[in-house]
C-alpha cells in the first residue's frame, strides 16, 4: 500500500474538523474525495503532504509514518513524492511556464537534468507553443496544464488535486480528466482528487465523502444518482 | 552540469530581484554605518592626539604644574599670559620632595629668526620658547643631543617643512625634504625693547635646525632652556634688569607617590594648578566617555529606528509575498530554506549600505576634516583621519547583521506561513 491514513484527528478551536478519519491508497489508483465547501478536504490533503500536523493519528508512506519526520525529511518528499494541483493553479507570475514547470526539479541541492522529461511533458501535454509565455498570458486551461507538468516533473507517485477543474470549463475539464486517467494508466500513479465535478467521481476507483469530520466510502452507483438528483434539483 | 549553473543564475536571478525590492526599505542603515564610521574615525582621532601629545603622558609618579587658573600649556608669551616665576620655580626645585624639576620656559625677548639659501636671504619673526633637555631626554631618544652648544639646536614644527619649501617654491627653487633640512644653519637674533630706542638690545647667535616635531603644538621654535638662561643671565649682567625668564609649565618627578597628596596641598598653597595622571586619564577619559555616550546614542536611536523599519518593511514583504512562500513550502522548501533565504536577502542589503555608509561617512569626513579647524581652532591639532579597510570590514558586517536580525522575525513569519490558507486563493 502506496498510502495508508489511518485514525486522523483534527480540531481547530473546539471545531471537530477531522473526526477518526482513516483511507487507503494505493498505485496505479484513483481516489475522489467529495464534501461540502469548508468541511476540511483541503485540510486534509495538508495533512496528507506533511504541511499541517493533525491532533492524532498516522500517515503511513510506504510504511513510514510521515507525520514523525523532521522538516528537511517532510520537504524532501513532497518535492520527490508529491505532485500538487489546484484548482487556481498557483504557478509563479514572475516566472515563465518553462521556469514553473522545472521549478520543482531546481530545489534540489543537486538538480537533476530534467530536460528529456520537459521535452516529452511538453509533448504530453501539448503545451509546446507556450512554453515561454507568463502565467498571467495562458487560458486557464493552459494554465493548469502548465500545473500539472510542475506537479509530475519529478515523476512523483502521488498527485494530490485540490479541485481541479473547479475553475475550467467544461471541454478544458474534459482534457484534464483524461489526463488524470492518463497519468494512472500510463505513470502507475496514485491520484487523490478533492472535487465537486462529477465527471471526476466517474473516473475515481474509490469514492470518499466528508461530512462532519466523518470520512465515508460511497457505493460508486449511490454517487450517480446522487449527482442527478442534485442536478435536477438544480434545474428546477 | 549545466542545469547546475542553470539553477544558480535563477537563483541568483530571483534573489537579485527581491534585493531590488528591499533596498529602499533599508535606507535608514545608510545613517546608521555613515555616523559609525565617523564615530570611529572622531574616536581614533582623539586618542591618537591624546596619546600623542608629549606633555599630556604623565607617569603616575609625575605632575604638572601649571599657572594658577590655567589649564593649558600657553608655549607662546601673550600679553595677559599667566606664567610660573623663576623664583617660584626655583623655589620648586628645592623641595625634598622631587627627583626632578623640568619645564618649558619662555623669555621676554623677541626672536627673529635668519636663513640663506642660494644667495637669498629669508627673515622672519617666530615665537619660541625653552625645554630642558633633560625632559626631552627621557621621553625621546631622537633629543638626547638637544644641548646648549654652538651652532644652537633648535627644534621646529613640522609645518614649517611645508612652509619653507613654499618660500624656496616662489624662488623657483625644488622643495627640500625633511632630512636635508636637518642641520640647516640659521642664525637667531633676539631683541628687547621697541626699534630704535635706547632700550633696545640684540644678541645674535649661530644655529642649526635639530628636528622637526609634530607632538608639541608650537607655532614657533624650541631651543635649549639653559641657551635661554645664558642669555637672559647676560642681559641681567649688563643692564640689571630682567629679562623676563619664566615657566608656562613645570613637570616634576616625586620620590614617593604616597606623599603625592601632600605634595600637591603645598604647591597648591603657591598659588599653582596642579595636574595628576589621574587628573589627565581623568580628563581624557570623561572627554571619552561624552563622545562614546553621545555617539552610542545616536547610534542607539539610528539603530532602532531601522530595524523597526527594517523589520517593518519586511513584514510587508512577506505579506505580499506569503503566497510565493508557502508555494515554495508545498513544492518541497524547508523552513530553513525559507528563513535562510530571506536573511540572505537582507543580509545583502544591508553589506550594500556598509559599502555605502562606510564611504559616505569617509566623505562626510574628509568634509569636514577640512572645516572643524576653521569652525574650532581648538580642533585644528587633532586630524582626523578617514577610517581604513579594517573599518569598511567592520561596517559591512555590522550592517549585515543589522539588517539580518530586523529581518529575522519576519522571516520566521514567512518560512511558518499558514501554507493552505495562502494558497487557496
Ligand atoms: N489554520 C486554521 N485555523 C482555523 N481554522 C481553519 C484553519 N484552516 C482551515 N480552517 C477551517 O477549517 C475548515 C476546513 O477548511 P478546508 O479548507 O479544509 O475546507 P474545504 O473542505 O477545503 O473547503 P472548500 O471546498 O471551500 O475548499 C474551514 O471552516 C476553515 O475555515
Ligand atoms: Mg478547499
Amino acid at each position: 500500500m502506496l498510502l495508508s491514513v489511518e485514525n486522523i484527528n483534527l480540531k481547530f478551536g473546539k471545531r471537530i474538523i477531522l473526526n477518526n478519519v482513516s483511507f487507503k491508497a494505493d498505485t496505479g489508483k484513483i481516489i475522489a474525495i467529495t464534501g461540502k465547501s469548508g468541511c476540511g478536504k483541503t485540510t486534509l490533503l495538508g495533512i496528507v503532504s506533511g504541511l499541517l500536523n493533525p491532533d492524532s493519528g498516522k500517515v503511513f508512506y510506504n510504511n513510514k509514518n510521515i507525520l514523525r519526520w523532521g522538516d528537511f525529511r517532510k520537504s524532501h518528499f513532497r518535492n520527490k513524492e508529491i505532485g500538487f494541483v489546484f484548482q487556481f493553479f498557483n504557478l509563479m507570475p514572475d516566472m515563465s511556464s518553462y521556469q514553473n514547470i522545472i521549478f520543482p526539479a531546481l530545489i534540489r541541492l543537486f538538480p537533476r537534468n530534467v530536460k528529456k522529461e520537459l521535452n516529452s511533458l511538453v509533448e504530453y501535454l501539448n503545451i509546446k507553443d507556450i512554453i515561454n509565455h507568463y502565467p498571467t498570458t495562458l487560458s486557464g486551461g493552459e494554465r493548469q496544464r502548465v500545473a500539472i507538468a510542475r506537479a509530475i516533473i519529478n515523476k512523483p507517485k502521488m498527485i494530490l488535486a485540490d479541485e481541479p477543474t473547479g475553475n475550467l470549463d467544461n471541454t478544458t475539464a474534459e482534457d484534464i480528466k483524461n489526463l488524470f486517467i492518463k497519468l494512472k494508466k500510463e505513470e502507475n500513479m496514485s491520484l487523490i482528487i478533492v472535487t465537486h465535478d462529477k465527471r471526476l467521481v466517474e473516473i475515481a476507483d474509490e469514492h470518499l465523502h466528508l461530512e462532519n469530520g466523518i470520512l465515508k466510502k460511497q457505493s460508486k452507483q449511490k454517487d450517480t444518482k446522487k449527482i442527478k438528483a442534485v442536478k435536477t434539483v438544480k434545474k428546477k | 552540469m549545466n542545469f547546475i549553473i542553470y539553477k544558480i543564475l535563477f537563483i541568483a536571478k530571483d534573489n537579485f530581484t527581491n534585493i531590488i525590492r528591499s533596498v529602499v526599505s533599508s535606507f535608514g542603515i545608510l545613517f546608521l554605518i555613515s555616523f559609525f564610521v565617523i564615530y570611529i574615525s572622531l574616536r581614533d582621532s582623539v586618542t591618537s592626539y591624546v596619546k600623542g601629545n608629549l606633555f599630556d603622558n604623565l607617569a603616575s609618579d609625575e605632575i604638572k604644574i601649571l599657572p594658577k587658573n590655567t589649564k593649558e600649556i600657553e608655549f607662546v608669551k601673550r600679553p595677559g599670559s599667566r606664567a610660573i616665576p623663576l623664583s617660584t620655580a626655583n623655589t620648586i626645585r628645592k623641595m625634598p620632595d622631587f627627583i626632578s624639576v623640568h619645564g618649558v620656559s619662555r623669555i621676554g625677548f623677541t626672536l627673529r629668526v635668519e636663513g640663506e639659501m642660494l644667495g637669498k636671504t629669508k627673515r622672519m619673526y617666530v615665537p619660541v620658547c625653552g625645554v630642558d633637555r633633560d625632559f626631552l631626554k627621557t621621553r625621546t631618544n631622537k633629543w638626547r643631543s638637544f644641548t646648549n652648544r654652538r651652532p644652537v639646536p633648535i627644534i621646529a614644527p613640522k609645518f614649517s617643512i611645508d612652509m619653507l619649501n613654499n618660500y624656496f617654491a616662489m624662488d623657483n627653487i625644488d622643495p627640500i625634504p625633511e632630512s636635508e633640512l636637518i642641520g640647516f644653519p640659521l642664525t637667531l637674533t633676539f631683541a628687547t625693547g621697541a626699534r630704535n630706542t635706547e632700550e633696545r638690545k640684540t644678541y645674535d647667535f649661530e644655529a642649526e635646525v635639530h628636528s622637526f616635531t609634530d607632538v608639541i603644538n608650537i607655532p614657533g621654535v624650541i631651543v635649549p632652556t639653559d641657551f635661554l638662561k645664558e642669555i637672559a643671565q647676560k642681559y641681567y649682567a649688563e643692564n640689571r634688569k630682567s629679562a623676563g625668564m619664566e615657566y608656562a609649565v613645570l613637570f616634576a618627578k616625586v620620590k614617593d607617590v604616597d606623599k603625592l597628596p601632600q605634595t600637591v596641598e603645598e604647591l597648591k598653597k603657591l598659588g599653582l594648578n596642579i595636574q595628576s595622571q589621574k587628573d589627565v586619564t581623568e580628563k581624557t577619559s570623561k572627554a571619552m566617555r561624552i563622545i562614546d555616550s553621545f555617539s552610542l546614542g545616536v547610534i542607539a536611536i539610528f539603530f532602532l529606528l531601522t530595524s523597526i523599519s527594517i523589520f517593518n518593511s519586511y513584514l510587508t514583504i512577506v505579506y505580499i509575498r506569503s503566497k510565493k512562500f508557502s508555494l515554495k513550502r508545498i513544492l518541497g522548501y524547508s523552513k530553513l530554506r525559507i528563513l535562510f533565504g530571506f536573511i540572505f536577502e537582507s543580509a545583502c542589503v544591508g553589506a550594500l549600505y556598509g559599502l555605502a555608509g562606510y564611504f559616505t561617512g569617509n566623505m562626510i569626513i574628509r568634509y569636514f576634516s577640512v572645516k572643524i579647524p576653521q569652525f574650532l581652532p581648538s580642533l585644528s591639532s587633532i586630524t582626523i583621519a578617514e577610517s581604513g579597510t579594517d573599518t569598511l570590514f567592520l561596517c559591512i558586517v555590522i550592517s549585515s547583521a543589522v539588517s539580518a536580525v530586523s529581518a529575522l522575525i519576519p522571516a520566521i513569519f514567512a518560512s511558518n506561513i499558514n501554507l493552505f490558507k495562502a494558497v487557496r486563493r
